[in-house]
């Protein structure tokens, strides 16, 4: 019967501990990353390539996005995937601690000029994705076949280790190292934001969209054709760039962005359909990701067609993508998953034998709807001014400190849900 | 259910969670599982296959079987531990179609 192999999976679901470090402290990496934009000032936009914009950059691209994706690859790989992460304990917390540490330490060598920090800090970062890339495929190995969220989390960790030693590369050239030429940076940009970021949140998306917002499940074909254009544009594109054929390498993008652009379209009509017509923060925070994917795609474009567009388009379409698109996502996931895996640690605490009487809270008890929309309105007006610093680089100062205050709020709110589990858990002891 | 069937019906408890966001089916169903009587079984109407219930509720003390369809995606029966005559029903309703 199927009860045995349900329970099986089930089993190898990981405490509650695994995922959730993740996912408590990545917020406060992203404020971070918007005080290190607010201290910038307009540099952050004009001067977007040059040490502290990028380590700014990376507070937020391997503080707060990539650390939340491990959390919740940690959680789903087992219980979509039925697979099993080898040693997810430690990994876990090395890859956690790593993840902390390492964007402090990076920002802090690239922010004061200080080559040896910044590769320790690249060092740091470079073991934990390496660890996660190699633990995560091992899970990827033990999943069951043909699965779409699978295949897409497969494509993600691969482009991960791909965008991984591209921007170590790209490093070793700032510092100077005699590595070939190339243009290690825009690969490691591409293959990290197309790859990583976009093929991940696709693939997640075709499983919490119909579940948690109540829609039909995406068609097959609006699932694969686009993973497999992504993959497809991102290999011409790379392949063409490094042959110097710089038509073939703009079509090849144009592909990877269109296959993004369905995917959007795709989910915003899933959403226009969707069964159960409340309200919801999380259901707001995808069509705001969703929304912002494509404005990006837009920036982006004009940023590709019109080299003497400046830089504000580029940051721009960088930051729609990263905190409007990938952040907002991420936004509504934790919204769902940091309450729902509280209220089922506590379940299991609470009712762990027959005839056990003690009171599991409410999930909405636990975050309630009025605090996580509030965050919401504040997170959507740190996206807006972020992306109209591109044209008016004067708001970059704003911009950073709303967004400091939406991602500290976003953070404190998941901190209070988990510890009103803690005190639910204390008074039924 | 056919009229051919009235000892199961009398049995039987429905649950439709098909309209409700997830955990609320998760949540409803454990909520209902304690006030099961004697001979009763809960028969959930589901969108998804809900694997996190089936371990919550080995760890509570019931059983269940699960079917696909017909009467919504997934199709639920659960009795409690020990019921022999919830768990007849329950049984034959699942596997009878
Ligand atoms: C060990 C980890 C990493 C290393 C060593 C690294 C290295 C670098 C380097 C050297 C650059 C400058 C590129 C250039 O010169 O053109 C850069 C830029 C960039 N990287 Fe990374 N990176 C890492 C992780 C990540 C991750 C995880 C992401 C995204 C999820 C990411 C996204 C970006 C972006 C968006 C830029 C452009 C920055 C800007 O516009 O200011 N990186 N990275």
């Amino acid at each position: 019967m199927l009860a045995g192999m349900a329970g099986l999976a089930l089993d190898r679901a990981p405490p509650l501990g695994v995922p959730l470090r993740f996912l408590l402290t990545a917020p406060f990496l992203a404020a971070g990353a918007g005080l290190a934009v607010a201290a910038l000032g307009p540099a952050a936009v004009t001067a977007r390539l040059a040490g502290p914009a990028v380590a700014a950059a990376h507070l937020y691209t391997l503080g707060f996005v990539t650390m939340v994706m491990c959390g919740a690859l940690l959680q789903l790989l087992p219980v979509v995937g039925g697979g099993t992460v080898p040693a997810q304990r430690t990994v876990a917390a090395v890859v956690h601690a790593l993840l902390a540490v390492s964007p402090l330490v990076l920002g802090a060598g690239l922010a004061l000029g200080t080559p040896a920090a910044t590769a320790a800090g690249a060092a740091l970062a470079a073991a934990a994705l390496a660890v996660f890339c190699a633990a995560g495929l091992a899970g990827v190995r033990t999943c069951a076949r043909g699965q779409d969220t699978v295949r897409a989390i497969g494509l993600a960790l691969v482009a991960l280790a791909l965008a991984l030693a591209f921007g170590l590369l790209a490093a070793l050239a700032r510092a100077r190292w005699a590595v070939p030429a190339a243009p290690w940076g825009t690969f490691h940009q591409g293959w990290m934001l197309l790859g990583w970021v976009g093929a991940l949140v696709m693939g997640v998306a075709w499983q919490v969209v119909p579940m948690f917002q109540m829609t039909p499940p995406y068609p097959p074909a609006a699932r694969r054709v686009p993973l497999a254009a992504l993959l497809a544009g991102l290999v011409g594109w790379s392949v063409a760039r490094a042959a110097g054929s710089a038509p073939v390498a703009a079509a090849a993008l144009g592909v990877a962005a269109l296959a993004l652009a369905a995917f959007a379209l795709a989910t915003l009509a899933l959403q226009a359909r969707r069964r159960r017509r409340l309200r919801d923060a999380t259901l707001d925070a995808w069509r705001l990701a969703m929304l912002a994917l494509l404005a990006a795609l837009g920036c982006g474009l004009v940023a590709a067609v019109r080299p003497g567009a400046g830089p504000g388009w580029a940051w721009a379409a960088g930051t729609l993508y990263l905190a409007g698109f990938a952040g907002s996502a991420i936004t509504g996931m934790l919204y769902k998953i940091v309450p729902f895996l509280l209220w089922l640690h506590m379940h299991r605490r609470l009712h762990p034998r027959p005839g056990a009487t003690a009171r599991v809270p409410h999930l909405r008890e636990l975050l309630p709807e009025a605090r996580a929309r509030r965050q919401l309105r504040l997170h959507a007006l740190a996206v807006a001014l972020l992306a109209l610093a591109g044209a008016w680089p004067a708001l970059a100062r704003p911009a950073g400190l709303v967004a400091a205050v939406a991602w500290t709020l976003l953070g404190v709110e998941l901190a209070r849900a988990a510890l009103a589990a803690r005190r639910a858990l204390a008074a039924a002891a | 259910m056919s009229p051919g069937e009235p000892e199961v019906a009398a049995r039987e408890r429905r649950l439709d969670v098909r309209e409700l966001e997830p955990p609320e089916p998760l949540e409803r169903a454990l909520a209902a599982l304690p006030g099961l009587g004697p001979g009763e079984y809960l028969h959930m109407l589901h969108r998804r296959e809900p694997l996190l219930l089936y371990d919550l509720l080995e760890a509570q003390g019931f059983r269940h079987c699960a079917r696909e369809g017909p009467e919504a995606p997934w199709e639920i029966f659960i009795w409690r531990e020990g019921d022999e005559a919830a768990r007849a029903a329950a049984e034959a309703a699942c596997h009878g179609g």
